[in-house]
Order: structure tokens, then C-alpha cells, then sequence
């Protein structure tokens, strides 16, 4: 059974459609990057996939473990296993990256109907996680997101999604403003992630974090459709010629 | 001692509207996306300014500038009043007391029910040059509805030693640093002929 | 979902809201010189005490209810109150066995801890139970050090000289209208002394209940910190929930003496009234510190009881060195009202003081942080520091800001920030992305908000605020 089916979606924000007719399944285990130029449609599509409540669906469906996705709030969708790791992380000042992401785990425990990890429980995964991603104690002690640089940002979207153990892991530009390191550092993570049941979708307009993470599919999307799929020379040759000849 | 008036310019969309220094400024209504620059340099007795952003997507800026020695009462209101949605404002207040001047500030800034989407922002900076000078600010921030964005900031205090320092690290007198330092700091927010009338009024009284 | 507010310990509904039955002395309605003699009769009271009553009332005749506040209430009928309340009892207790056991049922309800095995939890309780002091525990084990820890009306038996020297000398009769009431017709409340040089080992704290029906609460608290001391005190409020609104007008007057500190906090959570603002308490209060050269003062309050608050915590640094903190949370829902906030006097020199204010504002109802920083003309190198931060959820509450400033020294630095803003939608976004619920979300975003406040409650104080304001809230979120 594919993990995520989405099928013929149309989306707008405001009075605009984004998402023309669009379709796309991902089975489980498999890693998937999307390719496409600035303003076609691809954070519309994770937002889409996450919930965000500004995106309005008004045509299609998408299913995620055979689950009509599309009636489940964003929370619930998250605690199903739906992952985004945002382009622009949001700051929460005042809520330190400790407490977030207790709340969440306890969150989804209970989602699970698992009991709460207490505060020992808790303090030594966390530490474990983030030792494991170079993510020092200090760190989780600040507020979330709050004067972070933007590479820092991502390493700790990157260890949330460590920590949380999603089953789909959508990268929305992940790569885009980071450093060789730090792209290191995210496509590290996701080689260690990557797991039978867990699937990626990594979104992005460069071939370069594709050549740290590679893909099984490459989709070319343009206008709110996918215009071509392939494997990983599909990416190579976007990076040599551009979106040009699929427009 | 030669003193000087208060002086008030008032611009909307770009155009200078004539307004009569002494005259009756009280009430300046800007509709809808409609942008006011309002300038005022204060220098004596009471001023009360209520500018209404009546339409939509209105506009305005208001720099005061207010300066306050042994012969005044430097007494001031200012009122932004956001009646409709999308309506932004910027208020600017800066000024410096010395000798016995005393200077009483209050600004407001008000965002109605009916005025989601607005943005209101004050910032004031008050100078004491003298120990008999004083200065009191009450500003009021009054926001009657959630999706706005409103910030204020006032500070009162001497000048800082530290830019003092070092443009005396840099080898300028002190006495001429000070005084640069205020010009820098009065200059800023006011149109450039003002420039000239702060420059004297500091010659004369600092 | 069944998950939804599993943890968080939330209830639906105000969950004090139970009533004690035990027979209660209660005086007749209505305030004239008898019942300020009754009150101080009935108290055993000496001469002087009741002389300081009759002044008080005879000044508050002639005094006006302040009406310059952000808040909005029908007329109060002072002649409609009972102005004094008291479980019946003949004489007060002298040990824990004597309590009634009604009450010690209400306190375990409220989650005080008033058996002596829990003074392992460090912390020593004054129990204010409608007007009378119900038992004050681990008295002995402060005594060994010297410190006083009582109900103010057995102060003005035992140690009636201590009394009599400050009661009024910080916030006198003449202050305020509500606290020339409060003069005349107070009932108990707590007293505190901590000698020269001693730290308090335990925080000290007192819980504050309104009980009988149509009865005002008057307390009284005088906290005297002599050189070089130290002491933490705790106040926690509640009240029964009822559709009649009952006025609460409290004076805490503390003094710090040179080098002392004294951090006073306050979690107030009497009854706020229901969804349609009926009921709640009117919660009038004046509380003022003195504080010598270097002394120390700080007010923590989170606020997000009563249905009208009219609050502001004030620091009176009249000695060089001295330091004053206002660290404030105040959430407001539904029809409640608050304008509150602080003053910083400041008239030594090299005196500072810390203004942290962050108010939440949802449903209908409407907040006023209202603040004033003075630097008298002798206050050399005084500095104040203030950030006052609103949060508004929903469109249809208000927040308002009014921070004066006054500065009289030109060596004076007073600076001030605010903000007012709404929890955006992106947050929620985020939050609800990483699994939260709609109203987890809200709540963890606001304790954000307020956790630089939070962080300076102790512990114990800081985790029931935190549950409180998660309570609050709800129904808030859309």
C-alpha cells in the first residue's frame, strides 16, 4: 500500500488556485524529491499536506495510511506521522525547544494512547537525540527558533524531525540558504531516518542536496503540476539545462 | 532674548498643505489611502494634535520635535486615532529640556474595533541637559481589536557618555561633541530648513 | 479526541468554586462607627487600634471611590456588606487539632499544604479564611530564629509595639479610598518580621479565602525585614463561585530595611465571574514597599482572577542603592477587567528599578497595564528599565498601555518598550504541525510569552500559575 496518495488536488489560497489537477503517490520507504522553479507551487504543496489552514482544497483527495487526510486538523495529521520541516521556521519566544518538543512527544504518545514519558524519561532521549546531531544542551534550552541563524534553524527542524520519528518527512527547501556543513548535517539525518516505513519528500529548486540524498523519484513540477518524473538524471539534467524545455 | 515660534508643516499625498503656525491644528482627518506628513517643532505653551486615519489604508507620519529652556512650558499632545482597517502611523518624538524647562508629553495611540490590519508605532527620546529641567512622557497605547501590530518605545536620560567618548577618543573637544551630538540626534526626523532655527535656538540656550 | 487536555490537569469550570458550610459569626450589614467598635471589640483590640479605625472611617466619609480606572461597574453599596466574618469558634486555635476539620477539608481541597509533615515542602502557611487567620503553621520552627510569622490581629496582642510603629507608616489611612476602608474595618491578615540578618528558611505564605456570602475581606499584611535580611512570601487567593459580586480590598505594606530583600508574590485567582460576566470578585487592592539604602523589593503577581482588578504594586526607593522589581502577568477572559500595574518612586540615588508587565487579553474582556517611574530631582543616577507586553486574542477584547514617565535628574535613564500583538496564525500553525491541539497550542505559545515573568515565582508557585492560566483560557481559541 502507498503511504501517500494524493489525487487530483486542486488548491488555492486566498481567490488564487495553486494546485491545478495535481497528483502524486509515494510508497512507504521511498524518497522523492520535487524539482521545480521559485512560485510553481511546491510549499503550497507541503502546506497542503500539513494543514495549513490558508490553503483551501477544493477538488481531490489525499489519503495517508489509507487515511482521508483532508478531514484531520494539522495536529492530528502530525501525530499520524506527517512531518514538515518548514522553510522558514516559525519563532515561539518563550517557549524553550525542550518544553516544544516534551509537548509534542506527549502529544503524540497520547495520540497512540501511550502514556506520557515523565520528566526522566524524557530528558534522557532528548539528550541522547541530540547528542547524536551535534545539538548541544544550550541550544535546547533557548526558545524556539527565537535568534537562531538560518543554518541553526534547520538543524533543529532536522532534529525535531529526528525526535519526533515521523513516518513521511516533507523537506520544504531545506537546502536553500545553507552552508556545505550544514547540509551535511540534514542529509546525514535523513540517510540515518531512512527507514523501510518511512518515507521522504524533498523539496527543493537545486540538484545539490539530491547529490547527498538520493532519490528513488524526481518529479519536475511547474504551474501546480507535475510536468515529468524520472530517477536521479532527471536532477542532473535539470541542473545542466534548467526548467526551460518543460515549460 | 529673541524667541522663536513653534513651527508646524503639513504635507498629504506629497503636497504641502499651508497651516498657520499658531493656527488650529487640532484635527487632521486623512481618508482613505490617503498619506499625511505631519511635521512640528515645539518650543513653547500647549499643542494638541488629534490626527484621524478615517479611511482605509490612510497614512501618517508625525515627527515632533519639542525643545524646552528656563522660559517654557513645553506642553504636548499627541493623538493617532486608527478608525478604519489597513491604516498605518509612525510617530516620532525627540527633544531636549535645559535649565528650568519642563516638558509634558502625552501620546496616544488609539486602534479601534473597525481598524484590523493597522500597524500604530511611537518612539520618544527625551535629552535632560540641566538638573532643574524635567521631563515626563504618559504614553497610552489603546487597542480595542487583536490582529494589529502596535509598538512604542520612550526613553529619557543625558546624553550618551559613550558616543561622547568616542568622538573624543577621535580627538573632538567635548564641547564640540556635544552639541554635535544633539544636532545629530534633533536633525534627523525634521525637514532640513528647520535645520537651521534648532541649530540657533542651541546656540543660545546650550 | 480523548487526549485533548489530558495532563494539563485543566477542568472545565473554576475549580475553587466549592463553599464551606460551618457556621460563620457574622456582624450585621452595613459600616458606621458601631461596627468598626464591634470589629476591634470582638477583636479584643487596645485603645489605639481602634482610635486608627474611627480616624480611618471618619477620613473615608469624606473620601471619593476612584473612578480613574480602566474599569467599569455598577455602584457599590458599602451599606449592603457585612464588614465582618469569622468560622465560630470560641478562642483561636492553638494547635492543629483544634481546627475546624470543615476547614482543613477546604485547604486540602485547595492544595495547601497545612499538615506540619509537609514542611518538608519548605513552606510555612498563614491561612486567612473569610477575615480570621486560621492557623499559621511551623511558627515554632521560625521562632528558633527569631522571626515572627502570626495573623496580624494576635501581632497587635503580642507584639503590639512592632504594630503599632509601621501599621500605617507605609500606606497610611489617607492613601486611597479603598485603603482608608481597609483601615477601618480590617480583620486579620498576616504579619511578618524577620530580624537583622536572618534569612528566612522557609518562603512564608498565606492563603487567602472569601467564604460567607455578601461579607467584604479587608486583609491586612505588614511584612518588616530589618538589616540585611531576607524572606520570601507567598499569597494565594480563591473564592466560591456566586452570581453576587463581593468586594475584596486589601493593603500589604512591607518595609525593607538596609540590605534587606523581600520578593512578595502573588497568585490570584478569586472567582472571575461566569461567561456572561455575572458574579466575581471586585478586588481592590493597595500594596506598597519601602525600601531603605540597598534594600531589595520585588513584586511577582500573576493575575487572572476577580472579575474587576484595580492593583499596583509599588516600590518606594528611598535609600541609595535600593532596587525595585514589578514582574507581572495578568490574563483576562470573558467579562473580566483589570488595570493594573506599578510605581517606581525613585528618590535615592544609584537607585534601579525592573519593570516586566505581560498582559493577556481574550474573550470580551479588557486590561490596563497602568505605570508610573518617577526620578525625583535627587535621585542621582537612577535607572529604570520597563517592557510592557500585550497579547490579544480574538477581536472583540482590549489592551491598554500607560506607562508615565517622569525624570527629574538629568544623570536619570528611564526606558520603556511595548508591544502589542496578536499569537499569529503561523504559530499556531507550527505548533499544530508538531502535534498539538488547537488549545495546547495557544497555551503553550502564551506561557511562552509569560515565562520570563514565570521564571521568578518559586517553583511550586510557578507550575500552579501555569496550570491556572491554562484554565483561563479556556473556550478562548476559535
Amino acid at each position: 500500500m502507498s503511504l501517500l496518495e494524493i489525487k487530483n488536488v486542486c488548491a488555492s489560497v486566498g481567490d488564487k488556485e495553486i494546485l491545478h489537477d495535481f497528483s502524486l503517490t509515494i510508497g512507504a520507504g521511498e524518497i522523492h524529491a520535487i524539482m521545480g522553479p521559485n512560485g510553481t507551487g511546491k510549499s503550497t504543496l507541503s502546506y497542503v499536506v500539513a494543514g495549513h489552514p490558508a490553503y483551501r482544497v477544493s477538488a481531490g483527495s489525499i489519503m495517508f495510511k489509507g487515511k482521508d487526510l483532508l478531514a484531520m486538523t494539522p495536529d492530528e495529521r502530525a501525530n499520524a506521522g506527517v512531518f514538515l520541516a518548514f522553510q522558514h521556521p516559525i519563532e515561539l519566544p518563550g517557549v524553550t525547544n525542550a518544553l516544544f518538543l516534551k509537548t509534542a512527544l506527549n502529544a503524540k504518545r497520547r495520540f497512540n494512547g501511550e502514556p506520557d514519558l515523565d520528566a526522566v524519561q524524557y530528558m534522557k532521549r532528548l539528550k541522547a537525540r541530540a547528542t547524536a546531531l551535534g545539538v548541544s544542551d544550550d541550544m535546547l534550552k533557548r526558545p524556539v527558533n527565537v535568534g537562531f541563524s538560518g543554518g541553526e534553524k534547520k538543524k533543529m527542524e532536522t532534529f525535531q524531525m529526528a525526535f519526533l520519528e515521523p513516518d513521511l518527512c516533507l523537506l520544504d527547501e531545506m537546502d536553500s540558504g545553507l552552508d556545505v556543513d550544514a547540509l551535511k548535517i540534514v542529509s546525514d539525518a535523513v540517510n540515518i531516518m531512512r527507514e523501510k516505513h518511512r518515507s521522504f519528500l524533498i523539496i527543493t529548486h537545486h540538484e545539490r542536496i539530491l547529490e547527498h540524498i538520493v532519490p528513488d523519484v524526481v518529479h519536475v513540477m511547474i504551474g501546480g503540476k507535475i510536468v515529468a518524473s524520472g530517477d536521479k538524471a532527471l536532477a542532473r539534467e535539470i541542473d545542466k539545462g534548467g526548467y526551460e524545455k518543460y515549460r | 532674548m529673541k524667541s522663536i515660534d513653534n513651527i508646524v508643516s503639513l504635507s498629504k499625498n506629497g503636497r504641502v498643505v499651508p497651516v498657520e503656525p499658531r493656527a488650529d491644528i487640532r484635527d487632521i482627518s486623512v481618508s482613505e489611502n490617503e498619506a499625511v506628513l505631519l511635521n512640528i517643532l515645539h518650543v513653547s505653551g500647549d499643542v494638541h494634535v488629534r490626527v484621524r486615519l478615517a479611511g482605509a489604508g490612510a497614512k501618517c507620519v508625525l515627527n515632533c520635535i519639542y525643545l524646552s529652556n528656563e522660559n517654557n512650558m513645553n506642553n504636548i499632545v499627541l493623538e493617532v486615532l486608527h478608525e478604519s482597517k489597513n491604516t498605518h502611523s509612525e510617530q516620532k518624538i525627540k527633544g531636549v529640556a535645559t535649565d528650568g524647562g519642563q516638558v509634558a508629553l502625552t501620546g496616544v495611540i488609539r486602534i479601534g474595533k473597525d481598524a484590523a490590519q493597522s500597524v500604530g508605532l511611537q518612539h520618544h527620546r527625551g535629552i535632560l541637559l540641566s538638573e532643574k529641567a524635567q521631563i515626563a512622557a504618559t504614553p497610552r497605547l489603546e487597542i480595542l481589536t487583536d490582529d494589529v501590530q502596535c509598538a512604542h518605545g520612550s526613553a529619557i536620560g543625558a546624553l550618551d557618555e559613550r558616543q561622547v567618548f568616542y568622538m573624543m577618543s577621535r580627538g573632538i573637544p567635548e564641547q564640540t561633541a556635544r552639541p554635535l551630538l544633539l544636532k545629530a540626534f534633533l536633525h534627523d526626523i525634521v525637514p532640513d530648513d528647520w535645520h537651521a532655527v534648532i541649530d540657533d535656538w542651541m546656540a543660545r540656550n546650550v | 479526541m480523548t487526549h485533548k487536555n489530558a495532563g494539563y490537569g485543566l477542568d472545565r469550570e473554576y475549580r475553587y468554586g466549592f463553599e464551606t458550610d460551618i457556621d460563620t459569626d457574622m456582624a450585621p450589614p452595613g459600616l458606621n462607627e458601631d461596627i468598626v467598635r464591634l470589629i476591634s471589640a470582638k477583636k479584643g483590640e487596645p485603645d489605639w487600634l481602634l482610635d486608627f479605625r474611627l480616624r480611618a472611617y471618619r477620613r473615608w466619609l469624606t473620601m471619593r471611590e476612584p473612578h480613574w480606572g480602566n474599569i467599569d461597574y455598577p455602584p457599590i453599596d458599602y451599606q449592603a456588606l457585612s464588614y465582618y466574618a469569622a468560622p465560630k469558634k470560641k478562642a483561636g486555635p492553638k494547635s492543629m487539632d483544634e481546627v475546624d476539620p470543615e476547614l482543613i477539608k477546604t485547604y486540602d481541597k485547595l492544595g495547601i499544604p497545612l499538615e506540619e509533615q509537609k514542611v518538608l515542602a519548605g513552606v510555612a502557611v498563614d491561612a486567612i479564611f473569610d477575615s480570621v487567620s486560621v492557623a499559621t503553621t511551623y511558627k515554632s520552627h521560625l521562632a528558633a530564629q527569631g522571626i515572627l510569622f502570626c495573623p496580624i490581629s494576635e501581632a497587635v496582642r503580642e507584639y503590639p509595639d512592632l504594630v503599632r510603629k509601621y501599621l500605617g507608616s507605609v500606606v497610611p489611612p489617607s492613601d486611597n479610598f479603598f485603603a482608608c476602608l481597609n483601615s477601618a474595618v480590617f480583620s486579620d491578615g498576616s504579619f511578618v518580621y524577620i530580624p537583622k540578618g536572618v534569612k528566612s528558611p522557609l518562603e512564608l505564605s498565606s492563603y487567602f479565602r472569601i467564604n460567607a456570602r455578601n461579607s467584604g475581606q479587608f486583609e491586612r499584611t505588614l511584612i518588616i525585614a530589618e538589616e540585611g535580611s531576607y524572606v520570601s512570601y507567598l499569597e494565594g487567593c480563591t473564592a466560591p463561585q456566586r452570581d453576587e459580586n463581593q468586594l475584596h480590598a486589601a493593603v500589604v505594606e512591607i518595609v525593607v530595611r538596609n540590605g534587606a530583600e523581600v520578593k512578595y508574590s502573588t497568585v490570584q485567582n478569586w472567582y472571575p465571574g461566569d461567561k456572561n460576566g455575572r458574579g466575581g470578585i471586585y478586588n481592590f487592592v493597595t500594596k506598597r514597599g519601602v525600601c531603605h539604602n540597598n534594600a531589595t523589593l520585588s513584586w511577582t503577581q500573576v493575575e487572572t482572577g476577580s472579575a474587576l482588578t484595580w492593583k499596583y504594586p509599588s516600590c518606594i526607593l528611598k535609600g541609595d542603592g535600593a532596587v525595585g522589581a514589578f514582574y507581572s502577568v495578568a490574563l483576562t477572559n470573558n467579562h473580566q477587567m483589570a488595570d493594573t500595574g506599578t510605581r517606581m518612586i525613585h528618590l535615592g540615588k544609584n537607585t534601579t528599578s525592573t519593570i516586566i508587565s505581560k498582559g493577556i487579553s481574550a474573550g470580551r474582556s479588557s486590561q490596563t497595564y497602568r505605570g508610573l517611574v518617577r526620578i525625583g530631582a535627587a535621585a542621582e543616577n537612577a535607572r529604570n528599565v520597563s517592557r510592557c507586553d500585550s497579547l490579544l486574542i480574538g477581536g472583540l477584547c482590549a489592551a491598554h498601555t500607560i506607562p508615565a514617565q517622569e525624570c527629574a535628574h538629568p544623570s536619570g535613564v528611564i526606558e520603556h518598550e511595548a508591544t502589542t500583538s496578536k499569537i499569529s496564525e503561523d504559530q499556531l500553525f507550527y505548533a499544530q504541525a508538531r502535534g498539538l491541539d488547537a488549545e495546547q497550542a495557544v497555551g503553550l505559545i502564551v506561557n511562552g510569552f509569560c515565562r520570563e515573568v514565570m521564571q521568578k515565582l518559586p517553583m511550586e508557585f510557578a507550575v500552579e500559575a501555569q496550570k491556572l492560566i491554562g484554565v483561563q483560557l479556556e473556550g478562548s481559541v476559535g
